[in-house]
């Protein structure tokens, strides 16, 4: 096999065993790998009545086929399973430098079932792959994890690592790897503190691996990376991180402010852009392995009651869900409690998301002093979120930390008054820091139609409704307006397939806007030598969407799963998107029947099936 | 006419802000192409405030908000 090893290590924690197996290349071929093969294996061996954190669920990390190939942005790698947030499939992205280290181990990925007797880290070195006691670094935060496991295992080493909160079970715990790039969204670090896996450690002994046209590839991986590196949206990035035009994204509406209850907040804008950061608190620029962006930011406060050592900063996302999510226009806050959560281990976004709803509902009377323990959960008192909240939702001590840690959806059942009306999710998954109002409105399709919930990279939509890439090769052509319903549903018919190879590639929505369609054919060529045309990679990323929604479909899910929460879809009161409707029904209709999609259902049709060769799946449900 | 233009955000890398002299009729996808913003980013206009049309003549006096939407995750 080319560019993939196809080997999978199968741990099951409860037996401390250890099995290597190698899958079919007809896997890979049709699953690519990522999120996509993480489903098939998912799909075939997973135990679907076991509940996200009992021992029998499976925990997949798995590779894309060209990590560790030193090419921009291509050493993602994805973790999968049910999740514990939602309660169907979920998948998150993580960069950082655990990839390419699982490869030149060996590997493509790895799934976990069981549950340890004690905590455990799961030790690759070379191609060999033990269950270590862990015991010394339970409760204790991902840094110090970090630092205490390269002293152990060598400078070299890479590792993913859980915090306090997923050992406690914070539905929406993350995965750390070196203690800055996080698999955030779905809650996996639960699902690893359920196992009692505290870390994944990864050392290789070789890094030799196998391509279809090694000539080929690096001709193509030379051009495309100086191209990745020289785009302008790239050298924007890498000036000022991801939140370089946030002050941009105000003006438009894309921001959302106080729970998504406004679109516009001057102020705010200045003090929380990229630039602000960049001039306060950047200390230093980093990359994910081989990318020649460097989007991630190193900061530094220095004083004041946000005060934090050099280390890892916030990108915009975290900038938002800290600031003007939570009415907070405080820069240091929102790196502090970026920082918290890193060390914790919870996803930021959530997180946030679920603070926000606390706000609202304190300020409504919805949430009571008597079920926060007394204390205020104001807008925008970050000394309060920062010191008192998070530690608590964290260790799930007490009235609010165990209400919080549940997630805003299961919070707002528990507190009822009708306080699930101002959620924000789709699925059960809260919605990033795009608000598809202002954003665009095809994201507010995808939102919906994302198999884990709401997201904003599951498919490239919102840079489909900023111009920011044309594919005329698969008939992506369209001027999108973004506050318009028109062509939304025919480019969400192209975004959702070519989002489905990015992240079964594992490739970064930053760094892949530059490569074009036949570019993309000719690296899956090069690498893994599928002799591939563009009709048949575009088939493989709708064979991958089909196969996530056949997933939650047999957790029940269906077409009616497929919205927004009513804030995120009714009209936006201020700014540029004030007033405006989003014809969501008239997308959602229009896609499915694109899709070759059950209306009811919510699922490919026979036919579909049919034409995308899963007879195979069809036959194992 | 005079037109004073705000560059938002990205848009002060290509711009500074500025009272400049147009002849009339100028739209604001003209005063963009005048400015020499990079023509791959899409461009909104919020002139006095609320968002125009790219293609709609600005006027005397007119302040002009220069906005692009790409935006980073």
């Amino acid at each position: 096999m080319y560019g993939n090893t196809g080997k999978i290590v199968f741990v099951d924690l409860s037996r401390s065993s250890v099995a290597v197996e190698s899958l079919p290349e007809e896997y890979y071929r049709k699953y690519i790998g990522g999120s996509g093969l993480a489903a098939r294996v998912f799909w075939e061996r997973g135990d679907f009545s076991a509940d996200p954190l009992a021992p029998e669920a499976m925990l997949l990390f798995m590779c894309g086929p060209f990590a560790g190939l030193k090419m921009s942005g291509a050493s993602r790698s994805c973790v999968a399973g049910r999740s514990p947030l939602t309660g169907h499939w979920g998948d998150s992205s993580c960069g950082g430098h655990f990839a390419p280290e699982l490869r030149y181990c060996g590997y493509d990925g790895i799934a976990i079932t069981g549950r340890a007797e004690r905590p455990s880290l799961l030790l690759l070195e070379g191609e060999k792959v033990v269950v270590v006691d862990a015991v010394e670094y339970w409760r204790q935060g991902i840094e110090d994890v970090n630092k205490a496991l390269k002293q152990r295992f060598g400078r070299g080493c890479r590792s993913l690592i859980i915090g306090p909160a997923g050992e406690n079970l914070v539905r929406f715990a993350n995965i750390l790897n070196e203690g800055h790039h996080a698999y955030g969204r779905a809650g996996f670090g639960a699902v690893m503190g359920s196992k009692n896996l505290k870390a994944i450690v990864a050392r290789a002994r070789s890094r030799e691996m196998l391509l279809a046209d090694p000539e080929g590839f690096a001709d193509l991986r030379k051009e495309l990376n100086a191209r990745i590196k020289d785009a302008l949206a790239s050298q924007v990035i890498r000036e000022h991180g991801t939140a370089a035009n946030l002050e941009g994204g105000v003006y438009t509406g894309d921001v959302p402010i106080r729970n998504f209850t406004s679109n516009f907040w001057e102020e705010m804008a200045e003090a929380l852009t990229g630039s602000a950061l960049t001039e306060k608190y950047l200390t230093n620029r980093a990359a994910c392995a081989y990318c020649q962006i460097a989007c991630k930011r190193v900061v530094e406060v220095a004083q004041g009651p946000f005060a934090i050592r050099k280390g890892p900063g916030p990108e915009y996302e975290t900038i938002v869900s800290f600031g003007s999510l939570l009415g907070s226009m405080d820069l240091a806050a929102a790196c502090k409690a970026g920082r918290i959560c890193n060390d914790l281990g919870m996803d930021t976004i959530s997180c946030g998301s679920t603070l926000a709803w606390a706000m609202e509902a304190f300020e409504k009377g919805d949430l009571t002093l008597d079920d926060t323990e007394g204390i205020p959960i104001v807008w925008g008192d970050m000394g309060t979120v920062v010191d008192v909240v998070l530690p608590r939702i964290a260790a799930v001590q007490g009235k609010l930390g165990e209400l919080l840690a549940a997630g805003s959806v299961s919070s707002a059942k528990r507190v009822g008054k009708g306080s699930i009306s101002y959620t924000t999710h789709s699925k059960g998954l809260e919605a990033p820091m795009h608000d598809p109002r202002g954003g665009g409105h095809g994201m507010a399709l995808t939102y919906a139609m994302s198999p884990r919930g709401a997201c904003h990279v599951a498919d490239p939509m919102l840079y489909f409704e900023m111009g920011a890439c044309y594919y005329p090769e698969i008939g992506f052509e369209f001027e999108l307006v973004p506050k318009s319903y028109e062509h939304k549903a025919e480019s969400a018919a192209i975004s959702v397939p070519l989002g489905a190879i990015e992240n079964s590639a594992c490739f970064c929505q930053f760094a892949d806007r530059e490569i074009s369609i036949p570019e993309w054919v000719e690296l899956f060529n090069t690498v893994a030598g599928y002799g591939w045309d563009s009709d048949e990679m575009m088939r493989a990323g709708r064979r991958v969407f089909y196969l996530k929604r056949l997933i939650n479909h047999r957790y029940g899910l269906t077409a009616e799963d497929d919205t927004l929460t009513p804030r995120l879809l009714e009209p936006a009161r201020d700014g540029e998107p004030q007033g405006i409707t989003i014809e969501f029904d008239k997308m959602k209709e229009r896609f499915y029947e694109l899709m070759g999609m059950d209306p009811v259902a919510g699922i490919p049709s026979t036919e579909t099936l049919s034409a995308h060769d899963m007879a195979a799946e069809v036959a194992e449900m | 006419m005079q037109i004073r233009v705000i560059p938002i955000g990205l848009i002060r890398r290509f711009v500074s802000e500025a009272e400049i002299t147009l002849p009339d009729g100028v739209t604001p996808r003209q005063l963009i192409g005048l400015l020499r913003i990079p023509g791959e980013l899409k461009m909104v206009a919020i002139v006095n405030g609320k968002s125009r049309d790219l293609d709609q003549s600005l006027e005397d006096r007119d302040e002009v908000k220069l906005v692009t939407v790409i935006t980073g995750g």
